[in-house]
């Protein structure tokens, strides 16, 4: 099979087994209409399964079978949904793969409570798992979790705190590190690191992955990005250019404050410092003629190349003397696929 | 033909391939000369990546001292802890109350276990004895034999951290207890089985003026007693030996 085909195939394969054990974890009970069905509305929704299906290739790389780590992936895949209800309020976001965000149509207090709710649902897998990899290794795992929820907590407040205090002076360096924690912890280091964990019984150093797990995520949040940008709104499943609406601290927007004129900063300033709902059309429509002006677009597609690139170079190091196989070629391709997915 | 008209082939615009993994990925038409900003971006996320495991590994440091002395966890998974470490520490009493009668008068104890040695107890890790230990190498009290391996006068501190999910045995022979800042061990070999499959996820480490080992067991690694060299990684010299015995459940 064709790497280009190797990754959508092993998304759909694990992502349809994370999905089959997901529901067994949400409690059929009342309230039904204010909790417990909504905490289904997300997984429901589909999403790539991007974060389970990586955690389950890792540990099968090593050499394990796909049931040593599937309540790990359903909890990554739990904690994941509980945080986009939490990010969508955060963002004001309006749309979720492609239906209105649960704050919308079930209003803000219950969304919370829901994004609750699934945080904590996603610790009973991991606690269900000593039964099958034992005490020691499942407790190692919870606190691999719990140090990526700290992480990613700790990688949204840089950003909701620049949006806040409509700070203008933010590095593509402390983009970086924002991205390392809010992005990468979740979406590829953890599943990474859970994996190996799972694959080698606990014995293994762990800090490459923080490297390789960084590179692809930075790689993977610029090309989302840019999709938020250029993509495709039904194939996105987000409105577009919501980041600008939002206020969100891009490459592009960073590259922005770098290369546009004193004036032309003053005013992306001003509509920053704005409350979403007053920036208007044609402030974000200005903003998103001002990054084509200026090759802003450009400019975040060669970085995360650049990322993509020396993700390949790590994942040399980590899994170049693995044998192969087909989840060892699935995590070979991903940086590739990472910035090539529309 | 004239000679003044001969056809040469223009020089080529590069030499040798291109190694930089940061061009794998050029986007079409973007030239041959390196782009800068590719360049520019990788070195950013690696000095990014590099201060972050720096912050990490000195995080991971701090953590490890106050892990010896934390309180009770206070969650869910306190039972599950519980129940491992019970299991573990039962197991590591009885064979200290095996050994008992061998132990010299005055070797050092766990607090609050009668016969067990002074060991590092860090929650979430099962714990195992072993016969290197964590006590203070420096020799014997007064008076008192106590079979060290330590052939100098120099004192050393050693802390062994074990993980296993079957009974492990650890034991430490360095040689020169003073030579210990870069030390790794070799993948460990089982004694008379060559099929069986090293250990080797081992590590030395300095906390703090302590020499740290710490030994990873795989879950499913067969029984046997596994052997290596302790090697000074500057000087390329040996410095002893670890050896760790792994038994059956009870």
């Amino acid at each position: 099979m064709a790497s280009g085909e190797l990754v959508p195939a092993l998304l759909r394969e694990y992502g349809e087994a994370t999905r089959a054990l997901l529901f067994d974890y949400l409690p059929r009970a009342e309230p039904r209409r204010y909790l417990y069905d909504l905490l289904a509305d997300y997984p429901r929704r589909g999403g790539r399964a991007f974060r389970p299906t990586l955690c389950i290739a890792t540990a099968r790389a090593f050499g394990r079978p796909i049931e040593d780590a599937l309540r790990t992936a359903v909890s990554i895949e739990l904690m994941h949904n509980a945080m986009l209800i939490h990010d969508d309020i955060e963002d004001e976001s309006e749309q979720r793969r492609g239906l209105p965000a649960l704050h919308v149509t079930e209003g803000v207090p219950i969304a919370l409570n829901v994004g609750d709710a699934l945080s904590l649902m996603s610790l009973r897998p991991l606690i269900d798992n000593r039964r099958r990899l034992g005490p020691w290794l499942s407790l190692r795992i919870l606190e691999e979790t719990e140090r990526m929820a700290l992480e990613s907590a700790e990688g949204q407040a840089m950003e909701l705190g620049w949006r806040r205090d409509n700070a203008t002076d933010v590095t593509e360096a402390d983009y970086l590190k924002m991205v390392l924690k809010k992005t990468c912890w979740l979406a590829t280091i953890h599943p990474s690191r859970a994996g190996a964990l799972i694959g080698r019984g606990g014995a293994i150093e762990l800090d490459p992955f923080i490297r390789f797990g960084f590179l692809v995520g930075a790689a993977f949040q610029i090309q989302d990005d840019l999709l938020n940008l250029v993509g495709d709104e039904e194939r996105y499943g987000k409105e577009l250019s919501g980041d600008i609406y939002e206020g969100k601290r891009t490459i592009m927007l960073i590259r922005l404050f770098e290369q546009g004129t004193a004036e032309e900063r003053e005013r992306l300033q001003i509509i920053l410092g704005r409350p979403r709902a007053q920036r208007a059309a044609l402030d974000v429509r200005w903003v998103r003629g001002l990054m084509d002006r200026y090759g802003c677009i450009d400019y975040a597609r060669e970085v995360a190349h650049g990322l993509a690139g020396a993700a390949l170079h790590e994942f040399s190091r980590i899994y170049g003397d693995l044998p192969d196989s087909r989840d060892k070629r699935f995590i070979e391709a991903l940086p590739t696929w990472v910035i090539a997915r529309s | 033909m004239s000679s003044s008209a001969r056809l040469k082939r223009e020089p080529p615009r590069r030499s040798g391939p291109i190694r930089n993994m940061g061009m794998a990925f050029r986007p079409a038409g973007a030239g041959e000369a390196e782009p800068p900003v590719i360049d520019r971006a990788v070195a950013t996320a690696y000095r990014v990546i590099d201060e972050y495991m720096q912050r990490g590994q000195k995080a991971a440091d701090r953590y490890s001292h106050s892990a010896e002395v934390r309180g009770p966890m206070k969650n869910d998974t306190q039972d599950m802890a519980t129940m491992a470490m019970q299991y573990w520490m039962s197991l590591a009493q009885m064979w200290f109350g095996a050994m008992a009668p061998f132990l010299p008068k005055g070797a050092p104890g766990m607090p609050g276990i009668p016969g067990m040695p002074n060991m590092p107890f860090v929650p979430g890790m099962p714990f195992t004895p072993d016969t290197g230990g964590s006590w203070d190498m420096g020799g014997p009290e007064p008076g008192v034999s106590w079979p060290s391996p330590r052939t100098t006068s120099e004192r050393i501190a050693l802390a062994v951290e074990v993980s296993s999910a079957q009974p492990a045995e650890v034991t430490v022979i360095l040689h020169d207890p003073s030579a210990t800042q870069r030390l790794v061990a070799q993948s460990l070999r089982a004694i008379g089985d060559e099929g069986k499959p090293p250990l080797s996820a081992i590590r030395f480490d300095q906390v703090s003026g302590h020499l740290r080992v710490r030994v990873a067991v795989p879950p499913d690694q067969p029984e046997g007693v596994y052997t290596g060299a302790i090697i000074d990684e500057e000087k390329r010299e040996a410095r002893g030996t670890l050896q760790v015995v792994i038994r059956r459940h009870l």
